[in-house]
């Protein structure tokens, strides 16, 4: 700690100079609907090195000496905007950038913001993506689904078959922190996993953090996926929407105060239940309801240039319910969360956003009597979270950008409440007491130009998380036994873990085309959840950190090779990382994880190890864009206690993944869409034998993760054609073809008996659940 | 719109299929299956003994393996013969010692199978009683009280059998009932039952046995691997693997077990 503060101080003090400067900030807006642009590069035309790129909420502010200078402001898929300056004194300057209108049918940019974003920047194991670049694609029944988008990229593994959950070089699904707004969502998944809880409608910006994680980010070891939902339009009245297959969306933004404030609200519910309702009179189908919806709200506020606040939230739920003639059934799950910010600038070189954030998961299953009376039953979990954040950054001069601030996080885990109208002995074990935990963090960063060549991002974060006590604790030992239960009064520390967690990443620029990047980042986790499954188990709860479940740690050190090929308007980066994971969660054989009261008793704490080779290949732009990547990896594990102590592979250990995304315009009203994945199939465990006992028959197995699936490959096509353009009206037909060549990918692999010439023997069979899906979208925006 | 959703709906359902999967099995060769325990009263220690398989198999299911050498050794090294009966479960005459530690060796043709357990100690029953209770609904439930002498401040872990004497002799009643003094480490321990008030007033007869807890891990495991199925489904919720177990060269569990009995006439 005192070190990095002695080189913070160093590389701070030591780039003081004489010479003085002056500072020209300001916001970046979209021109037609007054949102904020974040991104957006900023530099100085005569020296493109010298330059900053936009914040979070579209704010800039860059320091240079006394002059004229002419300043660029350029960002994909908007026209360049150039302004010049006579910088005498710390000046304002509030930037509008133009869309480029759609019909255009690519994305004009100029070559020199691409090359500065992919080469000259330290960022390394970074993805973003607009959402502009992925409407057309073709996907699982015609829902536009960013995280399956996300699933395309290199080092990024879906987690099955349409499953909107994720591996990240070589991590767990719960390794990974997805937040909404700033909000963590918590199980980002409808039906089970096919579907994502984010409707596109209303995201703006997608980023994904897999590499160099900034100082602002803990909580997960893999990675943050970063989704900020639009602003509103505060210009004038635009909405867009969508009839699909299974579902509908529509989202209206329009301002409250124009130029001042906005709002934004959207929904989406599937009707599957509706229609079959409508088509039958079958009594049991009429009687079962099963669907999924999506609220997001969103208003904003300027008071003036140096404040504003946002209010943002979530609300989507799963709910699946059977009526019989003298009870009815319910089971539902949901996420929903609520960011309040308030943007402050200082200054011209201070921004500042404080951010009070409230999210919760839970699930509720309920059985009762229909006039309910004579019986009920319910049982649900979840994990609520409240979090203070507050978040500065500091423009130094030109060559530091620094970033500061803390988070405070209450966490509530509710790991099973059962109430009855009955007294039942086993249930009732189900009866856990919430768990209560802090995690508190603070980082310092600095963004370091040392010069036009290399770049220097350090930073520090420092964690802390405290289990709290609120009832009885046991702590068990390695093999499952008591070793005591104590009871610890609601705001006492059970238990506490620190730590710091430095990042690092160094760019070196050879020129303008290409450049070479290295970087550095150790995670904490203290947060897991109890899974098995590779679908979305809406009954999987999460656990802490505490006297049984240690901190999971990370260290991952990653170096890539960046180059822009035809004056930027491609794009190849090759990187390799390796990456070590300590205590991380396993399971022992036959655990059950769903609804275990002693589920703590069952765990193993092991290491994990990833490495990979991950190549992307991209062109931005162009009547043909899109993206090639391959990933080349490994995922291994060790625990004491599996398959003799022996590194194994980990369930998403697949060596191969190879993606391949294409838009085309053919026409002007006709847009092409491609994706075509490949990769190994997952490792897992298989039985080699049975046996008897007892007159029951058991399955034999050698290894934990010692059988593979088949490889996976699949190919998707679009059709999009877009209907003459009205002068408020615009709409399409999206047809989209999933698995088009039939490849039967499993789904599920069992076993089954088969008696053939009077001897009894079992065959693996395959379930496959997608296989040539078409789908038909109807979209609109006015 | 509806018309079309509903037909690409219907095919949506109807592609979904089946079909062998092109995987590749590591398929075990056979090895020896051993289960029973040992206990300190020599009818009631058997062992039976199969061979595992693997996925093709004739239709006579698993067959008792009849020529195996099966002996278990002392501490001491004497060495306690097993021989199989005409049912082919293998037994002995010799009565194990609680506390003592025991060595199981299998021989099949050219295959071994050694596992070790320490016999726990005796926990005696002193007395046992039936009740009735009746829960919240006014339902009655028919619960054994068993008084002992469980060994305090630790976790014990037992098996409880009822029987019954008619004009045959003592047969089981339940089944098999398991507990342990997790929760309430005391000498007296009410367990529920299924039927026992049906045969009546007469003879009855309990039987307690301490088990360690590895047995009783393995058994539980064993049971929810049970019911687990194996394959790959992303909706698994148990953990597949084997249960652990004392066993080297082979495949299920060498049990020492130690019970008292008690009988009691009741009206």
């Amino acid at each position: 700690m005192k070190h990095f503060f002695v080189i913070f101080l160093f590389f701070i003090l030591s780039n003081i100079q004489s010479q003085q400067k002056f500072t020209v900030s300001g916001t970046v807006t979209d021109a037609k609907t007054g949102e904020t642009l974040m991104g957006v590069n900023i530099f100085v035309k005569s020296n493109p090195q010298k330059g900053v790129v936009s914040n979070y909420y579209g704010y800039y502010a860059l320091s240079l000496p006394a002059g004229t200078y002419t300043l660029v402001f350029s960002y994909l898929g908007y026209k360049d905007e150039e302004i010049t300056i006579n910088l005498q004194e710390d000046i304002k300057r509030d930037i509008k950038l133009i869309p480029v209108p759609e019909t255009l049918g690519e994305v004009v940019v100029t070559g020199k913001k691409t090359k500065i974003r992919n080469v000259r920047s330290t960022v390394l194991g970074t993805h973003d993506l607009q959402i502009k670049r992925i409407e057309n694609l073709p996907v699982l029944l015609g829902e536009k689904d960013i995280l399956k988008i996300i699933q395309l990229l290199p080092g990024v593994k879906p987690a099955g078959e349409g499953q909107s959950g994720f591996y990240v070089r070589g991590g767990n699904i719960d390794e990974n922190l997805i937040l909404l707004d700033e909000a963590p969502v918590y199980n980002a998944s409808h039906l089970l996993g096919f579907f994502s809880v984010f409707n596109a409608d209303v995201i703006r910006d997608v980023k994904l953090y897999k590499g160099h994680i900034p100082a602002r980010y803990g909580s997960r070891l893999s990675s943050v996926l970063e989704m900020r939902m639009k602003e509103g339009n505060n210009k004038k009245l635009h909405g867009q929407g969508g009839i699909g297959l299974i579902s509908s969306r529509f989202a209206l933004e329009a301002p409250i105060v124009k130029d001042k404030s906005s709002f934004l609200i959207s929904g989406r519910r599937t009707y599957v239940d509706l229609l079959f309702k409508a088509i039958t009179n079958d009594q049991d189908i009429n009687n079962m309801g099963l669907y999924f919806y999506d609220l997001n709200l969103k208003t904003n506020w300027r008071f003036n240039a140096n404040n504003r606040v946002f209010l943002s939230g979530y609300f989507g739920r799963d709910v699946f319910g059977v009526k019989e003639e003298e009870s009815k059934f319910g089971f539902s799950w949901g996420n929903a969360t609520t960011t309040l910010r308030f943007n402050h600038i200082f200054n011209s070189r201070l921004f500042s956003n404080t951010s009070l954030i409230f999210s919760d998961y839970n699930y509720l299953i309920k059985l009762e009597s229909r006039d309910f009376t004579e019986f009920f039953f319910s049982l649900g979990a979840g994990i609520q979270d409240l979090t203070l954040k507050n978040d500065f950054n500091y423009y130094l001069n030109d060559r530091h950008k620094i970033n500061f601030g803390l988070d405070i996080t209450h966490h509530t885990l509710r790991p099973s409440t059962f109430r009855s109208s009955e007294f039942n002995e086993v249930l009732d074990r189900l009866n856990l007491i919430n768990r209560y935990a802090f995690e508190n963090a603070l980082y310092l960063s600095d963004e370091y130009s040392i010069s036009n060549k290399l770049k220097v991002y350090y930073g520090l974060r420092y964690t802390n998380f405290i289990h709290l006590g609120g009832g009885n604790f046991t702590k068990y030992d390695a093999q499952g036994n008591e070793e005591f239960t104590k009871h610890y009064d609601r705001w006492k520390a059970v238990k506490t873990f620190h730590g710091l967690a430095p990042r690092i990443s160094i760019s070196y620029a050879f020129d303008e085309e290409q450049s070479v990047k290295t970087a550095f980042a150790k995670t904490y986790q203290f947060l897991h959840l109890m899974s098995n499954s590779s679908s979305a188990n809406p009954t999987d709860v999460w656990m802490p950190s505490g006297l049984n479940i240690p901190a999971q740690t990370s260290y991952q050190a990653s170096a890539g090779y960046f180059r822009n090929l035809k004056d930027g308007k491609l794009e190849f980066s090759a990187e390799i990382y390796y990456k070590t994971m300590h205590n991380v969660v396993d399971y022992k054989t036959g655990t059950q994880i769903t609804l275990n009261p002693e589920v703590e008793k069952d765990l193993l704490y092991g290491q994990g190890k990833a490495y990979g080779l991950e190549l992307l290949f991209q062109k931005k732009q162009g009547r043909l864009n899109g993206w090639l990547s391959y990933t080349l990896s490994r995922s291994l594990k060790q625990f004491d206690g599996i398959n003799n102590g022996k590194w194994f592979s980990a369930r998403q250990d697949r060596i191969h993944d190879i993606s391949l995304v294409m838009n085309y315009r053919l026409f002007p009203q006709v847009d092409l869409g491609l994706v075509w994945v490949y990769y190994t199939g997952n490792a897992v465990t298989f039985p080699a034998g049975f046996y008897q006992i007892n007159g029951h028959e058991y399955p034999y197995f050698t290894e934990r993760n010692g059988g593979r699936m088949p490889d996976y490959h699949r190919l998707d096509l679009s059709v999009t054609l877009h209907n003459k353009p009205g002068k408020k009206f615009r709409s399409s037909w999206n047809f989209a073809l999933y698995n088009a060549y039939g490849r039967l990918n499993p789904y599920i692999i069992y076993f089954r008996e088969d008696w053939e010439h009077q001897s009894r023997n079992l065959k693996a069979r395959q379930i496959t659940l997608f296989r040539w899906v078409p789908s038909i979208t109807y979209n609109f925006k006015f | 719109m509806k018309k079309i959703s509903f037909i690409l709906l219907v095919l949506l359902l109807s592609v979904a299929c089946e079909k062998d999967a092109d995987i590749e099995i590591q398929e075990m060769d056979p090895v020896p299956v051993i289960e029973g325990k040992f206990s300190n009263f020599a009818p009631d220690s058997f062992f039976k003994i199969t061979m595992s398989k693997g996925f093709e198999r004739d239709t006579y299911g698993y067959r008792p393996v009849i020529d195996a050498q099966l002996t278990v050794t002392d501490s001491q090294g004497h060495i306690i013969n097993f021989v199989p009966g005409n049912d082919s479960i293998y037994r002995t005459t010799s009565n194990g010692i609680p506390g003592e530690t025991y060595t199981l060796k299998l021989i099949k043709g050219n295959q071994q199978l050694t596992a070790s357990s320490t016999m726990p100690s005796l926990v005696q029953i002193t007395d046992f009683e039936f009740v009735t209770e009746t829960d919240n609904d006014g339902n009655t439930e028919y619960k054994l009280k068993l008084y002992f002498d469980d060994p305090q401040s630790r976790t014990d872990y037992y098996m409880v059998q009822i029987f019954y004497h008619d004009y045959t002799g003592f047969y089981q009643l339940d089944s098999d009932i398991y507990f342990n003094d997790y929760t309430y480490d005391k000498s007296e321990h009410s367990l529920s039952l299924s039927n026992v008030y049906d045969s009546g007033p007469g003879d009855y007869k309990v039987k307690l046995f301490h088990l360690n807890k590895t047995y009783v891990d393995y058994l539980n495991t064993l049971d929810r691997l049970g019911n687990m199925g194996y394959g790959d489904s992303p909706f698994q919720i148990f953990v597949p693997g084997n249960p652990e177990t004392n066993v080297q060269g082979g495949i299920g569990y060498f049990a020492t077990v130690a019970f008292d009995s008690l009988i009691k006439h009741i009206n």
